[in-house]
């Protein structure tokens, strides 16, 4: 076991067993003084469940917590702050409509007989962004921050509290590609003054570029503890899955393809009425993966919306098949070809507290295979979710069970099993592996694949550019709802270069790159 | 299906539940009857009387709670909230008074009975889908709409009394309509003399077969299934959600209409001024019993058919006064719907597993 500087953290044998299932398996964690530690693991690995024991929110079975050397119980989070450890959550914990001060000392305002003393806190806060370098208009009112800029509130907040420890739950899942070079600075200069940083990701590239050691978990148990460089990419991807990753599936080019779906200068406005989605044109042909890069809030969503049926356009014309689509009721547009992956899982891709079987058929089960007159043929539905559960490989018992019961992975797959058995001309696949585990990932990527090659048109709407990279054909980047430059992927675009247009900081005219 | 079984002991495992919930609840009820200063024994001896001395009586309040406890069932499945049932089940009542009342009496009485009821549902759909009309166009909150339309169903009702419906020959100040013709009345049951129980019982037993049929093997029973548990995956789906709302609301306020129709028919015979008082709200209770188990209303249906035909027993045979019988169906009421007793079981049930983990690890 490797360790270097003096120990900040020791957590040794942690156990903690959920309803039977074991979450955290005899589980050792050591973080070193002025150390950025990586935790990577896929979903369900046990990564948050052993933070927020080390946070006070879960209570340990069995195991052992050190501090400095000294042996901690940290019953609730108000304990796990005094020790000195704070955690950015990935969802923010802030208050929108509050200054950034405001912000950073709620639930700790200097001050006496209930006034607070704002010229205290300023001076108290500003010390310590001097001290770490940290940059942030104090006075700025939360929600009109950046994502970005909300998370340096977010550390600072810590900071102020007296973290030595800082946790990070998948910080950079909602940062473009310049924001989380930022980040990274950041940290750097925290470790730099002593602070030790725990980053908790999946994501491979980014735990190698940032991280000195790195602990890999799997299925509740520590699988490794590399020094980060000592090691490689495909060296942590067989310890996070137990095995080694698949190549990619062969793309087959279809010749000239026919256009299958075309969306001509489409304006779309979102539900509080401002215009989301402003004028785009964009065509995908047969065989082709069009890519809709951009961060998240970008009017992917009202695109997405509007393509579906859920959503009216304001204008501009929607052609699937050469039909006019834009009018149509959802049910008709998806008999016209259409499918969708929707971004949001649980809100509209599956039906959570119905079983398996019930929602593979929420497309189907009206078409004369499934009933007559108006009665289901159960038997026939049940044939049909058992051949879906085979064939796409989704790991039930049987059909009858709830979804609410499946992994993240399985449920994505029982989405994708629904939208593509029908075979769809068009499928709008959006954040297809959103909190997708990485082996269903790559059964995802090559059905996408697949599809592609059957001579299928896909829309791939993604907030990771590196699926969108590894995925498109082509790819349009969207920003503040306009589509703000077109490329081919042809292995020569770089990932910095798409986030100056994803950030806006870069455009270009769309036409004079079309074909 | 390969899980018979599972599903077995599922429904067993709830009704069980459900039981346990009963008995608590009558246990706490007895306690308060003691701290009131009556005797628990009597209550309960007077409760049981109303099953097994007054088994017509029982069967009496279980056929419409029954079908109202349906209504209730439909629209939870579809997770809309029905609170009208009252205003519709008065409305069912007073259109199937109003056929009764204008048929001849040469009509033959087959057609005449289906006329009745068949106003009846007719007339308590149409009242469900002003509600459902006004929510789907102006997303009017079903629950306050509901609620408030029992009010103007039960003004309309006494306006019908006191004008188009008055017997002839009364002044201003009356209570009823008048008796309509003896053939359009439901039989009374044989096996169960010197009672109100009616062959409406029948009625009520095939409506909840035919519900539960509808629910679980049909293609709207699946849509409403699916749009009550997430409406928003049902809209991507394709499936038109306010469409399956009103077809849910209709269902729903056509049962509460049938037990209004079939309440006149079966034992009223005429509609006496604000003769209901509150079967759709305890149509809710039975509903929330039964988890919204069309063949489960049957059971939690007569069972408190049977708990209000003890309670009046109670006024009757001994001293415990009214409040106190409200008191005791309240009671009921909360336990069922609190659900408390399981949640606290599983609490205490964790804590025990957790000090002998605890211990074990000490030991070692």
């Amino acid at each position: 076991m490797v360790i270097k500087m003096n120990t900040v953290l020791k957590m040794t044998s942690i156990t903690k067993r959920f309803e039977g299932v074991l979450a955290n398996d005899k589980v050792n964690l050591t973080v070193g003084h002025g150390e950025i530690h990586g935790l990577i693991g896929e979903n369900g690995a046990g990564k948050s469940t052993l933070m927020n024991i080390l946070y006070g929110l879960v209570q340990k079975d069995s195991g052992e917590i050190e501090l400095d050397g000294k042996s901690v119980e940290i019953p609730d989070p108000q304990t796990a702050i005094r020790c000195g450890i704070g955690m950015v959550h990935q969802h923010f914990m802030l208050v929108p409509g509050f200054s950034v001060l405001q912000n950073i000392i709620l639930g700790s305002e200097p001050g006496r007989a209930g006034f607070i003393d704002y010229g205290e806190a300023r001076k108290r806060v500003l010390e310590i962004m001097e001290n770490y370098a940290l940059n942030l208009d104090l006075d700025r009112k939360v929600m009109h921050l950046s994502v970005g800029q909300m998370q340096v509130a977010e550390i600072l907040k810590l900071l102020y509290r007296g973290a030595k420890i800082i946790i990070l739950d998948e910080p950079t899942a909602v940062l473009a590609p310049a924001e989380i070079q930022d980040l990274f600075k950041i940290l750097e200069r925290l470790a730099g003054q002593g602070c030790s940083v725990i980053f908790i990701t999946h994501k491979l590239r980014e735990v190698i570029q940032i991280t000195t050691n790195i602990t890999i978990m799997r299925k509740g148990v520590v699988t490794g503890y590399v020094k980060t460089a000592e090691t490689n990419a495909d060296e942590l991807s067989t310890m996070m899955i137990g095995r080694k990753m698949k190549e990619q599936l062969e793309r087959i080019t279809i010749s000239d393809p026919r256009t299958i779906f075309e969306a001509d200068n489409v304006s779309v406005r979102d539900s509080r009425g401002f215009t989301a989605v402003k004028d785009i044109s964009f065509r995908v042909k047969e065989g082709e993966i069009l890519g809709v890069a951009g961060i998240e809030g970008n009017g992917q969503d009202e695109l997405t919306e509007a393509l579906i049926g859920l959503q009216k356009t304001e204008s501009g014309s929607l052609i699937l098949n050469g039909r006019e689509i834009s009018g149509m009721p959802i049910r008709k547009r998806r008999e016209c070809g259409l499918s969708h992956i929707p971004a949001d899982r649980l809100k509209r891709g599956v039906v959570a507290s119905c079983s398996i079987w019930e929602n593979l058929m929420t497309t189907q089960y009206y078409k004369p295979a499934f009933s007559r007159m108006g009665v289901m043929k159960l038997r026939k539905c049940g044939e049909q979710a058992r051949e879906l559960i085979d064939q796409y490989a989704i790991k039930v018992p049987d059909e009858s069970y709830a979804v609410s019961t499946l992994s993240g992975g399985n449920m994505q797959k029982v989405v994708i099993a629904r939208e593509l058995n029908i075979s769809p001309d068009f499928l709008i696949a959006a954040q297809p592996t959103r909190g997708v585990d990485i082996g269903a990932i790559s059964f995802i990527y090559d059905r996408l694949i697949e599809m592609r090659n059957s001579g299928r048109a896909i829309l791939l709407i993604s907030s990771e550019l590196d699926e969108i990279l590894k995925l498109s054909d082509r790819i349009i980047v969207m920003y503040e709802g306009e589509i703000v430059g077109e490329f081919k992927n042809d292995g020569n675009l770089s990932e910095i270069e798409l986030g100056l247009y994803m950030t806006g900081s870069k455009r270009r005219e769309v036409k004079e790159h079309a074909e | 299906m390969q899980n018979k079984g599972i599903l077995l002991r599922q429904n067993a495992k709830t009704l069980f539940r459900q039981i346990l919930i009963i008995a608590v609840s009558l246990l706490v009820v007895s306690i308060i009857v003691a701290i009131a200063g009556f005797s628990p024994q009597t209550m309960l001896s007077g409760l049981l009387h109303g099953v097994t001395g007054d088994l017509g009586g029982a069967v009496r309040w279980s056929i419409p709670l029954i079908f109202t406890g349906l209504a209730a069932s439909v629209a939870f499945k579809a997770e809309v909230f029905n609170l009208g049932i009252d205003g519709q089940l008065n409305m069912g009542a007073l259109a199937g008074t109003w056929v009764a009342l204008s048929l001849s009496e040469r009509v033959p009485r087959g057609v005449g009975l289906f006329a009745i009821i068949a106003a009846g549902c007719i007339a308590g759909m149409l009242f469900a889908l002003i509600p459902t009309l006004l929510y789907v166009r102006f997303k009017a909150d079903l629950v306050v709409t509901t609620l408030l339309l029992n009010f103007v169903a039960e003004l309309l009702t006494d306006y019908a009394i006191l004008g188009p419906l008055r017997p002839a020959g009364t002044a201003s100040q009356a209570a009823s309509t008048p008796k309509f013709a003896e053939s359009f009345w439901l039989n009374k049951l044989d096996y169960l003399p010197s009672s109100n129980a009616h062959t409406g019982l029948y009625i009520a037993i095939a409506a909840a077969v035919i519900i539960w049929f509808v629910l679980r093997k049909t293609a709207t029973g699946y849509e409403i299934k699916l749009v009550g548990a997430n409406p928003d995956t049902a809209e991507e789906s394709g499936i038109n959600v306010k469409f399956i709302i009103i077809k849910a609301m209709l269902l729903s306020g056509l049962l509460a209409g049938l037990a209004g129709a079939v309440e006149m028919t079966g034992v009223l015979h005429q509609f006496p001024k604000r003769f209901n008082d509150g079967l759709g709200f305890d149509g809710i209770v039975v509903a929330v019993l039964a988890n919204n188990n069309p063949l489960g209303v049957l059971l939690s249906g007569s069972f408190f058919g049977a708990l209000k035909n003890g309670a009046a027993n109670l006024q009757r045979l001994t001293n415990i006064p009214r409040p106190m019988v409200e008191i005791i169906q309240a009671t009921i009421i909360l336990a069922v719907t609190v659900k408390f007793s399981f949640k606290l079981r599983s609490r205490i049930g964790r804590r025990i597993k957790k000090e002998r983990a605890a211990g074990k690890e000490t030991e070692s």
